[in-house]
């Protein structure tokens, strides 16, 4: 990655540049839908594992999610937002459905040992959703503003600092910070779940 | 007050730094930054729970198998999914005389062609679980697809389990035949969705219905849910609906979840007045997470309160 001057990049680069790859699955081309596997599969498998205990489950619930998107592929709209979102909408919907089926099913065979009060459990997989989504974001943003994005959040570096180890200005780097938070911030926004929520209840965390 | 620098914000979310009098005190005052800063921090946490998630594993490949089994195996990969419900336009059976009593690897029960095939249907597909039956009923006579194929295209109506005959080529064919014709309904979706239109207010989740084979040519529509003095209200928007003489359209949400098992739940919303816009009443309790298809009938003045099996519209909440 050289230095490359992706400043003007941001909004030319939006969320979802597989117009094709879109409209071929809305038209129901089954190759369409082994690539919506391959590319949104570990994200999908990866919320319905951290929402369930056992793999079969997860396992399960990534084939429902799969199946029930492609027979409702009409029902899938770009414009509001991404399909990476969608499937996880539907992923999520499966995976509280499962519990609440597992909860069922426990609290029949054994009222005392029940595992996971149903209530409770729903949360998860919401967080697991804005994360994924914002990973999704981070990946597609343009190398430089990502690598900046990177050594502040996972190496909690300081903007001094991170003009320092890239040897970009600072003003660039500050303007990659915000330009970067910015589109993770909009598509969180699009295709999270607790977007709305948080902003509206100030505690910090979780 | 002039509003804290968005560079600042932004530093201060990512936690550089530690804010100032000035700005504790603009920040309590300010709703606007004070979101702003919310959702930056927001945004900052989640980022730094993104590391481990950029090298996911995929799921293990049999997944893959059995969607592909489960799709194969049922009647259900089609679009839209409700091959369960639609029957004939009465006056449209011009060609392809054979095609519905020679559905030998459907179903075997030999209902009538204007009937509802609303408990019948999942029948075809209730090995579903299974992910095993996959190929079941190769087509037992070839040109079974083909005839299917022609008398949908003819007359508009779907043999239950008229999938499940056909392997997986030919059911993508058929796919094809089904999206050649729904094309211009799909073409048109987002130009709808992008203007204001009519009674769903701007912001409101819109889902464009679409016209399923049988429906009058140009039919079509839309609705959204809104909620008015706390009542959950459905929005129906539906055109090129003609008026008919002996019975009216009604709208519906259909249970997608059981699409799959046998038998299908719906709720009936009433029946549609002669206005395009109807705004009906969502009884309160109903899960629209289940009850999310939206559907709208053609009902004869038969005195039968249940749906008549004839689909013309369809849509799927969000």
């Amino acid at each position: 990655m050289a230095a490359t001057t992706v400043s003007s990049a941001s909004v030319d680069d939006t969320t979802d540049g597989d117009d094709g790859f879109t409209s071929l699955f809305r038209a129901g081309d089954e190759r369409a839908l082994r690539q919506a596997y391959e590319r949104y599969g570990p994200a999908v498998f990866h919320l319905a594992a951290r929402g369930l205990a056992s793999t079969t489950d997860a396992e399960d619930v990534t084939q429902a999610t799969f199946v029930a998107a492609w027979l409702g592929r009409e029902g899938f709209d770009p414009a509001r937002g991404s399909m990476l979102g969608w499937l996880l909408g539907i992923a999520r919907r499966k995976v509280v459905d499962q519990i609440r089926a597992t909860a069922r099913d426990d609290r029949i065979a054994d009222s005392v040992r029940r595992l996971a009060p149903v209530g409770e459990v729903e949360a998860p997989p919401d967080r697991v959703v804005d994360r994924l989504v914002v990973a999704d974001e981070m990946a597609q943003l343009p190398g430089e503003q990502r690598r900046v994005l990177e050594l502040a959040f996972y190496d909690d570096l300081t903007h001094p600092q991170i003009a320092a180890v890239t040897g970009l200005p600072l003003g660039t780097v500050k303007s990659h910070l915000r330009r970067g938070m910015a589109r993770l911030r909009s598509r969180w926004e699009v295709d999270g779940v607790t977007f709305g929520a948080r902003a509206a209840g100030a505690s910090g965390a979780r | 007050m002039s509003h804290l620098e968005p560079e600042r914000l932004v530093l201060l979310a990512l936690g550089e730094g530690t804010l100032d009098q000035h700005e504790t005190g603009h920040l309590d005052t300010c709703g606007q930054c004070r979101t702003e800063m919310d959702e930056l921090r927001g945004v900052a946490g989640l980022g730094r729970q993104t590391q481990r998630l950029r090298e996911l594993p995929p799921p293990p490949e049999h997944v893959w198998q059995r969607i592909r089994a489960e799709l194969a195996a049922s009647d259900r990969a089609t679009p839209p999914p409700a091959v369960t419900l639609h029957t004939d336009p009465p006056p449209a059976i011009p060609t392809g005389g054979q095609p519905r009593s020679g559905v030998p690897g459907a179903l075997s029960d030999g209902r009538t062609e204007h009937h509802a095939l609303i408990n019948a249907a999942p029948v075809g597909g209730s090995g579903a679980p299974g992910p095993a039956n996959g190929q079941a009923g190769p087509v037992p006579g070839g040109d079974e697809v083909g005839r299917l194929r022609a008398a949908r295209r003819s007359a508009g109506r779907r043999a239950p389990g008229w999938r499940a005959t056909a392997g997986i080529a030919a059911a993508a064919a058929i796919v094809a035949a089904v999206v050649a014709a729904a094309g211009t309904a799909l073409a048109l979706r987002d130009e709808p969705a992008a203007a204001p239109v009519a009674a769903c207010p701007a912001g409101a989740p819109r889902v464009s219905l679409e016209a399923l084979p049988g429906a009058p040519a140009g039919a079509g529509g839309f609705a959204c849910l809104v909620t008015v003095d706390g009542e959950r209200k459905l929005v129906v928007h539906a055109e090129g609906m003609p008026a008919q003489a002996d019975g009216d359209y009604e709208a519906w949400l259909l249970d997608s979840t059981s699409l799959q098992g046998p038998g299908l739940r719906m709720q009936a919303l009433g029946p549609m007045g002669a206005k395009a816009d109807q705004q009906l009443n969502v009884p309160g309790n109903l899960d629209l997470h289940k009850f999310n298809i939206v559907d709208i009938s053609a009902e004869p003045h038969d005195g039968d309160a249940t749906h008549s099996g004839k689909s013309l519209l369809r849509g799927t909440l969000p």
